[in-house]
């Protein structure tokens, strides 16, 4: 199919004119997306040194994520545990290369990604550019958390790439991407694209978080398909930052006794509105998925939790859960947790709550010793801790820290 | 001793307590009385919710503690039992008395201390509250008097809405702790006067102490009302 010589390139001339399809609110304007200015990337910069400093991340470490140093060694290391993880039977590799590597990375390859959904996945498809390829072999398992940002630190940075997550039968693996800090691209716009395929029996968390720089206009497009008796969990933090961030996952659960269980957590901070909701199809019987979502919105933000959970088939049980903090005069939140059914044998709910901090919970604790500085962070902390279990223990420190630096108005 | 002078409370424009005066030194103090008398906000305010406007005068010890912050009376020794404490969902109960106690430097014990006012262990790893029967609410208050060992405490209606095995444990914690601190138990009934003995009963009624005795005032009270101590 047509005149590329590369059949990876095949999906650019499959890609419609994304000027002619629909373009998902808050709308963005593809062909006139500019580079941040200096001056821009020299505040968020400044910012992302604050916050580094108040994470107490080590000086290596910082001048990495802030691009200062260039990591030779580092690229030596990542490449070394690299060839370990494919003794074990995972492959993480760089997109651009993998296509090369496997060729049977075809049969996955946008297929579960609709092409010409909308203007968005237009746009990705006709630009993507690298990204992480995660290949869990038959039975290969990886409980320690593997973090695809480090392994592949120069994929990240690209404005449009495309990750393919394949969790073969029988494998379990534990993935993070993105990181507490802000990535300094220079790009305004990211419009990323993730394929997750569950196989049977198989189970996949993943972890992402995400810190965008101010000027940024954030897109991912996340879809997933779960096969028989598979399972994953999703973890998704948005920490603040970014101008727009919108991601609407699809997820497909297509076997019986698979397991979706999605967790979210929204800081919305600054003039930054987010915008995140899950789409979960039950097309096998007996599957079961829960979304638990916990937003802050501070500052002058706006963050809006949504989805819809489908139940299409006999014993879909699901459950949907959104709760909402509003922190500060000009913050605001909407939720709509919503649930469809097509039959009645089925087990579908969902809840909603807005509040702020309850004056009586604050007064509780400071009668307790605590300040009322202390007092917000420590009820900030365990609204936000059930959307936080599976995530590994050093990012939940940094994940509870900046909420602590967000009590504080920093 | 806890010296309250012409204590006025005020919430949202209506005067809820209206010049009271009372000592506590160490030993058991009853505060009782009708319903809406303003006890619960006399409480408070001496715990110093932010919430309530306060005239006349709080002391501690001779320290003078009214304009302080609620967090600040706490670490000088004053404890608030809370009639109806709220929950505090995805904090977990050890983490918030590890912290707490650490704002008084003291550690402690956690499981014992459970075990001595009847709480089962697990009620550690469980929300602050969260799903609490009101009988495990009351018991963790009184876990919390103990923890602190606070110079003064009061406790409001810790006894209500408990069972009678908890009442005696409770009475007995305080017949002992009444010894080294100063304990103002706000109570509708003479239910704890079969374990403990108050030295003082003091008896608010429209934000006034009316009447004051010892543990013969409570006998008299249940015998012939409140409108009787009114009068």
């Amino acid at each position: 199919m047509g005149n590329g010589v590369n059949w990876w390139d095949d999906v650019r001339e499959k890609a419609g004119n994304w000027k002619e399809l629909e373009m998902p609110e808050p709308r963005i304007d593809l062909d006139h997306m500019k580079l941040a200015s200096n001056k821009e990337i020299e505040e968020e910069r400044k910012n992302a040194e604050r916050l580094l400093d108040n994470l107490g991340i080590s000086n290596e470490e910082k001048n990495m994520l802030l691009g200062t140093t260039i990591q030779e060694n580092n690229q030596m290391i990542y490449k070394a545990i690299r060839a370990d993880l494919e003794k074990k039977g995972v492959i993480v590799e760089e997109m651009n290369k993998a296509v090369k590597r496997f060729p049977w990375l075809k049969e996955y390859f946008f297929k579960i990604f609709p092409t010409n959904e909308n203007a968005l996945t237009a746009y990705h498809s006709k630009n993507w550019d690298n990204g992480v390829f995660v290949y869990a072999g038959k039975n290969a398992r990886m409980t320690a958390p593997l973090h695809a940002f480090f392994l592949l630190n120069e994929s990240s940075f690209a404005q449009t790439p495309h990750s393919i997550i394949i969790a073969d039968e029988g494998s379990e693996i534990h993935i993070v991407e993105g990181c507490t800090a802000p990535v300094l691209i220079k790009n305004s716009l990211h419009v990323g694209g993730t394929e997750i395929f569950v196989k049977k029996s198989a189970k996949v968390f993943l972890t992402k978080l995400q810190n965008w720089p101010k000027y940024v206009h954030t897109r991912p497009l996340t879809y997933a398909r779960l096969e028989d008796g598979a399972r994953l969990n999703l973890v998704n933090i948005v920490l603040g930052g970014g101008k727009t961030t919108m991601e609407h996952p699809r997820i497909d659960i297509n076997g019986k006794n698979a397991k979706l269980d999605v967790r979210e957590v929204i800081m919305s901070k600054d003039k930054s509105l987010v915008d995140l909701g899950t789409y979960v199809h039950h097309n096998a019987e007996d599957s079961s998925s829960q979304i638990i979502s916990k937003t802050i919105a501070t500052d002058n933000s706006k963050a809006v939790t949504r989805g819809i959970i489908y139940g299409h088939k006999r014993g879909s049980k699901g459950y949907f859960s959104c709760d909402s903090m509003i922190l500060g005069e000009n913050a605001s939140a909407e939720a709509y947790p919503g649930l469809s059914a097509d039959l009645s044998d089925l087990q579908l709910s969902h809840e909603a709550s807005f509040g702020k901090i309850a004056e009586k919970e604050i007064m509780y604790l400071r009668s307790r010793g605590f300040n009322e500085e202390e007092a917000i962070e420590l009820i900030l902390k365990g609204f936000v801790s059930p959307a936080l279990v599976d995530v590994p223990l050093e990012f939940r420190v940094e994940v509870e820290k900046i909420i602590e630096l967000a009590a504080k108005g920093l | 001793m806890l010296e309250i002078r012409d204590l006025h409370v005020t919430t949202d424009e209506k005067e809820i307590v209206s010049g009271v005066s009372l000592e506590i030194g160490k030993g058991l103090y009853f505060l009782m009385g009708p319903n809406g008398a303003g006890k619960s906000t006399l409480a408070r305010a001496l715990a110093g919710d932010p919430s309530l406007k306060v005239s006349g005068s709080i002391a501690i010890d001779g320290e003078d503690i009214t304009s302080l912050e609620p967090e600040e009376r706490f670490k000088r020794g004053l404890f608030l039992g809370y009639q109806i404490p709220p929950e505090i969902k995805g904090v977990k109960v050890r983490t918030f008395l590890e912290k707490s106690l650490k704002k008084v430097n003291r550690k402690l014990d956690l499981e014992q201390l459970a075990r001595q006012v009847g709480l089962p262990v697990g009620i550690l790893e469980r929300d602050v509250n969260l799903g609490f029967s009101g009988g495990e609410r009351k018991k963790l208050e009184t876990m919390q008097m103990l923890a602190f060992k606070p110079r003064y405490a009061i406790l409001d209606e810790p006894d209500s809405g408990i069972d009678i095995d908890t009442i005696r444990k409770l009475g007995e914690i305080l017949e002992s702790c009444k010894k080294e601190c100063g304990i103002l138990v706000i109570t509708h009934t003479g239910n704890l006067l079969k374990f403990t003995k108050p030295d003082k009963v003091f008896i608010l009624a429209d934000g006034k102490i009316v009447a004051r005795g010892d543990h013969g005032l409570v006998e008299e009270i249940e015998e012939r009302g409140y409108s009787w101590a009114m009068e």
